[in-house]
């Protein structure tokens, strides 16, 4: 009878820990599915061009011109162009951007990576460069071609200073 | 004569082909049985599984808090890069292709990726949206007083969490409206490669 009791007793104080697991796995279940720090998020500086005063009494003279200009443009649906100090490089054909899209319409960014690195091993003290797009490139194709002027496959810098430009 | 039912059957053996194999089925069954039935066997310790989920959910909720830069909600698909440079906190401007947010407040709808004419009434700068600048210009003095008040140094910077999809016509009116406001750092929030 005694031992009938106790065993009762003990029966009842013990916490039955089975609905507490399944509220805390669904919770976890729920907030890795939710939750986004496990996506890993970086940042690209950007600079824009600064605002500055139109003054007509500058006199040019005075100012020391950059030492070479480098603009690379994104034509929507037609290609890259690249221009040093406002002189186009040709394309393949005269009508052409200077590195035209791929046949199924894709930008080439391996040619454009390879014409950069050319004009680096010319100009290996150019840091910066200018970029501008056609108003309907899209943001992820301007985003990769800026990876590209940034840094070589190697991953060493080319052009780490992008300086984003209205066309 | 030999009727049918003394027709001599074949004789089932009753050894199987490998020695001993029912002596040991037999084993194995009745240890199960045992183990299951009386009670002392295997048993889950709860407990413990306990803890590790709990720290789990403790773990998860800190790291709900702490992560900077804006949430992904839907249609708010960041460009992939090969970038290296971590995410900062700063004054944060989300854009899809239906609205966009500064630190989390809609400032303008937007149609299929495009500032309705109505957002645009300065004909002498094409580029502004105004209640976009005039959103961040708020923020801009909010974070410019705490500064003086001793808070956090406040240098300008902007992140912009835009969706890949985006044209680069929204994305230079954002941009000219962020320096109209007196933003003058801008990173643009990427996905990892």
């Amino acid at each position: 009878m005694r031992a009938g009791r106790y065993q009762t007793e003990e029966e009842i104080s013990e916490l039955n820990l089975v609905p507490y697991m399944d509220i805390m796995v669904n919770l976890i279940i729920f907030m890795l599915f939710t939750m986004t720090s496990f996506i890993e998020m970086k940042v690209i500086n950007v600079s824009v061009p600064e605002q500055q005063e139109v003054n007509d009494d500058d006199d040019d003279a005075t100012q020391k011109p950059p030492p070479l200009a480098i603009v690379v443009g994104v034509v929507h649906r037609r290609g890259f162009t690249v221009s040093i100090d406002g002189t186009f490089l040709p394309g393949p054909q005269a009508s052409q951007p200077t590195i035209p899209c791929l046949g199924n319409g894709n930008y080439d960014f391996p040619a454009l990576q390879s014409k950069l690195s050319e004009i680096k091993g010319t100009a290996p003290d150019i840091t910066s460069v200018t970029l501008v797009a056609d108003k309907p490139v899209d943001y992820q194709s301007l985003v990769r071609t800026m990876d590209i002027l940034r840094r070589d496959p190697g991953g060493r810098p080319m052009f780490p200073d992008v300086l984003l430009g209205v066309l | 004569m030999v009727s049918v039912h003394e027709k001599k059957r074949p004789e089932i053996s009753q050894e199987p082909d490998e020695p001993g194999f029912v002596g040991k089925r037999r084993a194995r069954l009745h240890k199960r049985h045992t183990e299951e039935g009386d009670g002392t066997g295997k048993e889950l310790n709860l407990t413990a599984m306990m803890d590790v989920l709990t720290i789990l959910v403790v773990f998860l909720l800190k790291s709900y808090s702490t992560s900077p830069g804006a949430d992904l909600r839907d249609g708010l698909n960041p460009p992939a890069s090969s970038t290296q440079i971590d995410l900062v906190d700063a004054v944060t401007v989300s854009v899809t292709r239906n609205d966009v947010t500064v630190d989390d407040t809609r400032v303008i709808g937007l149609e299929d990726g495009r500032v309705r004419e109505s957002d645009l009434n300065d004909p002498q700068r094409p580029l502004l949206i105004p209640a976009l600048q005039s959103a961040l210009t708020q923020e801009v003095e909010r974070l410019t007083a705490l500064e003086r008040a001793g808070g956090p140094e406040f240098d300008g910077r902007m992140l912009l969490v835009g969706d890949r999809s985006i044209d680069y016509e929204l994305l230079t009116m954002i941009l000219y409206s962020a320096g109209q406001a007196g933003l003058s750092q801008f990173k643009f929030v990427t996905l990892a490669n």
